[in-house]
């Protein structure tokens, strides 16, 4: 009985579909019409290219390019791919390895299959015969560009741990680009020399180095880092509200920490007017007022912070004023 | 002021110093008191276990250590990979207090070591402030130092790591070298380098150091500050320096091999440079030479970091290390590190971390800094130095924060001190000079009312100086308050002791940690072997005493990867690794029970990642979110997820614990679990702590007919009464535990 099944299947797949070889010179003369391009699909070709039997890594670009879309990943990554491509195709062995896209306008039939709502994605389908075949859970692997990177090397990267392809990215030297950094560099070191004895007296001004120093440290102390690292958005929003400030003591919105950064600097300045100016003032009057001013605003400036601080901690007990 | 009040304003400040160091220790004590003098958390058990090693067995012994608990079966050579000098200072204090006939257990030793040490901070912190400004601004950042968050969240007694002695060996060599560079003292820089040599064997934040003194003797070059007194200071620093740190094992040759030290070693031949010339041109005091020797120091330079740049290509200098060019690349260890950015304390800081590790002394802080430019010698270029340099590091890094937190102290102290100074003085006469000429020069015509030569400088009234002094004690006692409540509730706990509160406010301990690793020391034979996730593998051979796969000292990433294999894969696949490696149990931490969050199925992710970096065709992270992008534990869990080994011991039988009409409910992800029973065929439980945070299975062995376990569980299941008689066991376990 079960002889006569697998006769059955292989029967089946005999009607169904077209060998590994057939498959390696339908994509080889796909790519032989352009070898720096990706191969584009639609939905026909790309279920002839993905189906089983496979001897060859078959990745394939799922995007949007269309404008409707207004997906820049997409084309940011279409760049790449290409790139990806050529330095494969360039070096890389012969019908191991092949690259296409499809792009939604081409194949709606697939993205309605994979339930995709969100490009641009690479799957990855593995050689199931031959001599670098691999078994994988599923029928594909995914490359995720927002975790993993949109940069070529990066894909490249991933390409070499999932299929042993390694892939040697060789970016194009862009001469335009190197031009007008020559043009940029020759310009400024230029104006370096002949302005050399202003910016040294620039550079040497107190006021800038201070100015700098202490925006740096006020920036830094108010989770600058980490704004950068998380990207969190500027502001949120709260049953349809902006929201300024966010829940919860590990997070942050940008605008927030802005603020916080503000604070600091507000209470640092009006604690260093009250070294500064307060002592000079002649007048008595004048100086009980002045005093009497810097330090309210001190100590309310300082009271909002608390307030704030409150807000990011519920179970903090301190409170001043406000 | 009369001699006998500078004798007695000398003692007052002894005094207080000695009430701040006392007040310091006292603070870090919570933790000693509410639970009991016990080592805290996870890396301090290894620098106890090799402070044990070094007491029993001697100096020469612990530096030949290899310990073959740990990484098995590679083993580790302590004595080469470690920065000794904690152990080697409670060695000597536990040694010196024999001798003087005070029998102090050495585990006491080690848990009352970080507080005696903070208490030497503050003096250092004393000390370094001092030479910023005055003994009154240093008692201030002595008392800040000594109760800031940010220190005490690493130094409370019990957390005995190597930030505890670190953060005092930093500030005494700041000050040792401020000290120098003012007297152009040879015997101040030798000290610096002592104390450098010290810091070196303690911690590996000692680049820090290597890295900021260049930075300040650079800056100081640049504007124009050169004396023989930075050529001695540095020079002295410099030499000693890393040749005493060379000793250390685990530093050897890295000062002249890597890239982290390049830059101390170029500053270095920058100053013999500029000193030849200096010399020349003092003794030829010709200036057309002038332009000549600009453009020799121009050239030195160019070739020297062109040749360090070679040099660095060519493989004969190490380019920065993983651990320390992450801080500069921070989306560097994420991709290509994921063991270090796996770590919660290297994880960016947001900015209520900032405030509240030093609330007060924060917004003070860029005042100080201002403070700082407008006096602007070469101790505050040190400072505003270290104030940028340090909060960069912070903001990228949490456990950073405690290199910045002496900065802090130390600027918004001299702040603080300015403004009082000011407010707390009589008013004086002082010569009227610049600040008139502005406005003069702004309105020319004003300039009838004629100035006086003299102006009083000060507060003239007593209302006026209340109101600046109220509220500025006002905010100091606030931020005490805030210090004592952050320590209390947030920095002393020992994690492997928890606390909870019965229904009456007693306080409940929570001990399932040192249950479990108890019932192991005392279950488990000599040589059995443990596989757990990496973090607890310090405290299994500290507290168990066996021999573990992984630990806490991250250095080979492909066999923690194998461990992260072998608890995100199918337990078939999971039970070949661990019978490769001998492994006897599996420990996994849980928390749904209790609600503690801190367990593994929170880490799992990272030990998928960490997994899938070395495993990729074995272990996909992403087959472990659901088709929406979700990470769940309940019934829509992936398939691969509910398969894994950790999943399957995590909830082994969890269920029955809500018993037969329950909803088992899982407290840390807020997911309700399953109900169905999962099957374990490559493992028995062999022991679950009281409230179920840890839990310990005992790997079966092969099949003695050599079928999978797999083949060998389901062919047992046909015995349908040799099952039936299992679960009634099964409830009535689950029944008493219901009645507990």
């Amino acid at each position: 009985m079960r002889v006569v099944g697998i006769l059955f299947l292989s029967l089946l797949s005999l009607v169904n579909a077209y060998s590994s070889d057939y498959k390696v010179n339908k994509l080889n003369k796909l790519v032989a019409e352009s070898p720096a391009e990706p191969i584009t699909l639609d939905t026909k070709t790309f279920n002839l290219a993905t189906e089983t039997p496979r001897n060859y890594s078959m990745f394939v670009v799922l995007t949007a390019e269309g404008e409707q879309f207004q997906c820049s990943p997409c084309k940011a990554f279409a760049e790449e791919i290409r790139l990806v491509t050529k330095s494969f195709h360039k070096k890389g062995p012969k019908g191991q390895a092949f690259f296409g896209v499809l792009d939604f306008a081409n194949g709606k039939e697939v993205f309605h299959k994979y339930k995709l709502t969100s490009v641009p994605f690479v799957y990855h389908f593995p050689p199931t015969e031959g001599p670098n075949k691999r078994n994988i859970k599923d029928e594909f692997e995914i490359y995720d560009l927002n975790r993993l990177g949109v940069k070529a090397e990066d894909f490249a990267f991933w390409i070499e741990k999932h299929s042993g392809h390694k892939i040697h990215i060789s970016r194009p030297i862009d001469f335009k680009l190197y031009g007008t950094y020559a043009i940029m560099a020759v310009s400024s070191i230029g104006t370096l020399v002949a302005l050399r004895s202003q910016i040294i007296a620039f550079l040497s001004e107190k006021k800038l180095w201070q100015m700098m120093s202490l925006s740096f440290i006020v920036i830094f102390c108010s989770g600058y880092m980490w704004n950068q690292i998380r990207g969190p958005p500027f502001m949120g929003s709260e049953n349809g509200k902006p929201a300024m400030f966010a829940g919860g003591f590990q997070n942050q919105y940008v605008a927030e920490s802005q603020i916080v950064g503000i604070i600091y600097g507000l209470v640092s300045v009006w604690f260093v007017l009250l070294y500064t100016q307060v002592p000079k003032i002649q007048n008595t009057a004048a100086q009980r007022s002045a005093a009497f001013i810097l330090a309210t605003l001190f100590i309310m400036t300082y009271s909002l912070l608390l307030r704030v601080f409150t807000f990011k901690n519920g179970g903090y007990p301190f409170t001043l004023f406000l | 002021m009369g001699a006998s009040t500078a004798a007695d304003a000398v003692w007052l400040r002894v005094v207080i110093l000695v009430a701040i160091g006392v007040l310091s220790i006292s603070s870090r004590l919570f933790s000693v008191i509410r639970f009991e003098s016990v080592i805290h958390e996870f890396d301090p058990w290894f620098n106890y276990r090799s402070t044990m090693q070094l007491v029993e067995k001697g100096f020469y012994e612990f530096l030949n250590w290899f310990d073959d608990f740990s990484w098995y079966p590679l083993g580790r050579v302590v004595g080469g990979t470690v920065y000794p000098g904690i152990m080697i200072t409670a060695g000597a204090a536990h040694w010196i207090m024999n001798k003087l006939n005070f029998p102090v257990d050495i585990r006491n030793v080690c848990v009352f070591l970080a507080p005696f040490f903070s208490a030497f901070t503050a003096v250092a912190c004393y000390l370094l402030t001092t030479e910023i400004k005055d003994a009154s601004a240093g008692l201030l950042a002595a008392a800040f130092i000594g109760i800031a968050p940010g220190y005490i969240s690493r130094s409370v007694a019990g957390s005995y790591d190597n930030e505890g002695i670190a953060i005092f060996l930093l500030m005494i060599t700041f000050y040792f070298w401020l000290k120098a560079l003012k007297l152009g003292s040879s015997f101040y820089g030798g000290l610096t380098a002592l104390f450098y040599f010290y810091m070196v064997s303690a911690w590996g934040g000692y680049v820090f150091i290597i890295n900021l003194i260049p930075l300040h003797a650079f800056a100081l070059l640049l504007m124009g500050r050169f004396t023989p007194r930075l050529y001695v200071a540095y020079s002295t620093f410099y030499v000693i320096g890393t040749l005493s740190s060379m000793q250390i094992p685990f530093v050897g040759f890295q000062p002249t091999r890597t890239s982290e030290h390049m830059a101390a070693l170029g500053i270095f031949g920058l100053l013999q440079i500029i000193a030849f010339i200096e010399m020349i041109r003092s003794h030829l005091s010709a200036n057309q030479f002038q332009s000549l020797f600009q453009g020799l120091i121009l050239s030195i330079f160019l070739v020297g970091f062109a040749a360090l740049v070679a040099l660095t290509f060519g493989g004969y200098i190490a380019p920065w290390t993983g651990r320390f060019y992450s801080l500069w690349d921070t989306g560097y260890a994420k991709k290509y590190i994921p063991i270090i950015a796996s770590v919660s304390e290297h994880q960016p800081t947001a900015w209520p971390a900032f405030f509240f590790d030093l609330q007060l002394l924060m917004p003070l802080f860029p005042a100080g800094i201002y403070f700082c430019f407008q006096e602007l010698r070469d101790e505050h270029v040190f400072i505003i130095i270290y104030a940028v340099t340090g909060s960069y590091f912070a903001g990228v890094m949490v456990r950073l924060m405690l290199t910045l937190t002496p900065c802090v102290c130390i600027a918004s102290a001299f702040a603080i001190s300015k403004v009082l100074d000011v407010y707390l003085a009589p008013p004086k006469e002082v010569l009227n000079d610049e600040p008139e000429e502005e406005t003069a020069a702004t309105k020319p015509g004003d300039k009838a009312p004629e100035r006086p030569k003299t102006i009083l400088y000060g507060i003239k009234d007593f209302d006026s100086r209340l109101a600046v002094i109220v509220p500025i004690s006002v905010v100091l006692v606030l931020f005490a308050w805030h210090c004592t409540w952050v320590t209390s509730s947030a920095y002393s706990s020992p994690s492997i002791v928890l606390a909870s509160q019965n229904r009456d406010g007693s306080q409940h301990i929570i001990d399932d940690f040192r249950e479990a690793y108890y019932w192991l020391r005392q279950n488990s034979e000599p040589d059995d072997k443990i596989l757990s996730w990496w973090d607890y593998g310090y405290q299994i051979t500290g507290m168990a005493n066996r021999t573990v796969l992984v630990d806490n000292n991250t250095w080979n990433n492909t066999h923690i990867a194998t461990v992260g294999k072998a608890m995100s894969c199918s337990e078939d696949v999971s039970y070949e690794i661990m019978k490769r490696h001998d492994v006897k149990f599996v420990l996994v931490i849980f928390g749904a029970v209790l609600g503690y969050s801190g367990d593994d199925i929170n880490k799992f992710l990272w030990m998928v990642r960490i997994g899938e970096g070395v495993y990729p065709n074995d272990v996909s992270e992403r087959s472990f979110f659901t088709d929406r992008g979700e990470y769940r534990v309940d019934d829509q869990a992936t398939p691969t997820m509910k398969n894994s080994v950790m999943y399957k011991t995590s909830y082994y039988r969890f269920a029955e614990l809500y018993g037969p009409n329950g909803n088992p409910y899982d407290r840390v992800r807020n997911q309700p679990i399953p109900k169905k029973a999962i099957n374990l065929h490559t493992m028995d439980e062999a022991f679950t702590s009281e409230n179920f945070i840890v839990r310990i299975y005992q790997v079966k062995d092969l099949d003695n007919l050599g079928r999978s376990l797999n083949a060998a569980a389901s062919f047992g299941k046909s015995k349908r009464k040799k099952r039936a008689s299992v679960k009634v066991a099964a409830t009535r376990k689950a029944r008493d535990d219901d009645d507990e």
